[in-house]
């Protein structure tokens, strides 16, 4: 399984694949981009099975990057880690497609709760 | 609901222990935790206007580096130690704004030598929690500017 991790925070990305490792994906791959332009144009090349994004980030957030991708009919999974928490900023992402929502600080118990009904 | 002391802990020891397994505890204020530190701050607007502030002494700001990026202390980058401290921040601050009610926006962490400058001077009137990390100093400080500007 191919992962896209988007976030500005270089020391973010390595706690989220660290903590994918640990939640035990099988057979996972990483990229990673550093917001969501980047992201967005990797994700054509790239073809990832599922993207999770940091919410706050320069150039572009998450948010626009999630709805950028679903405007180009790319139904990618998709998901936030992020330390926005309010109802406002989750109901926002559901209502993007957002299909999981995980809020630093975060153990691997949460990204295993998250991704496995998605992956099985 | 506002933000108080006890609150404060919770999530700061949330984010350092709970997450990144960090060793923190509540300590007194140590001085010269303002000395030769990294400053990061975010930026909350809106329903809840206020500036979170994360100071940490380069050695406390080395050894979270060391734990966020599973490095040795003497491989870090600066900007890996700039980067592992705003991390700290954000995720504070973004737990903060959820915790308080209404609708607020959190900006990017802003990383920096701490200056002293205000509000985050020896004046500094808001809300202030002394940490031990990993055996350093670590200080969380909260300026609600809707209440401390007068």
């Amino acid at each position: 399984m191919k992962v896209l991790v988007v976030d500005d925070s270089k020391a973010m990305r390595m706690i989220v694949i660290r903590t994918l490792k640990q939640a035990g994906i099988s057979n996972l791959t990483t990229i990673e981009a550093n917001n969501g332009v980047e992201a967005l144009a990797m994700v054509a090349d790239e073809k990832p099975h599922a993207i999770l994004s940091d919410w706050n980030m320069p150039e572009m957030k998450g948010i626009d990057l999630l709805k950028n991708l679903r405007a180009g009919g790319n139904d990618v999974l998709f998901g936030f880690v992020t330390s926005e928490c309010s109802p406002e900023v989750r109901k926002e992402a559901e209502d993007a497609g957002a299909k999981f929502f995980i809020v630093k600080p975060f153990t691997p118990g949460a990204f295993e709760a998250a991704l496995s009904p998605l992956l099985a | 609901m506002t933000i108080d002391q006890q609150t404060l802990q919770q999530v700061v020891t949330d984010v350092c222990s709970g997450m990144l397994g960090l060793e923190v505890e509540p300590s007194e204020k140590d001085n010269a935790a303002t000395g030769d530190a990294l400053s990061a701050v975010v930026k909350i607007s809106g329903g809840w206007d206020s500036l979170v502030q994360v100071l940490a002494p380069r050695k406390t700001a080395k050894a979270i580096a060391s734990t966020m990026f599973a490095m040795n202390e003497d491989e870090l980058t600066e900007a890996e130690i700039r980067d592992a401290v705003g991390e700290i921040v954000n995720m504070v601050g973004g737990n903060l704004k959820g915790i308080v009610e209404g609708d607020s926006s959190l900006s990017l962490p802003c990383v920096g030598e701490a200056t002293g400058s205000a509000p985050f001077d020896e004046n500094f009137k808001g809300l202030e929690i002394s940490n031990s990390c990993q055996g350093d100093p670590l200080i969380v400080r909260v300026f609600d500017r809707s209440r401390c500007e007068s």
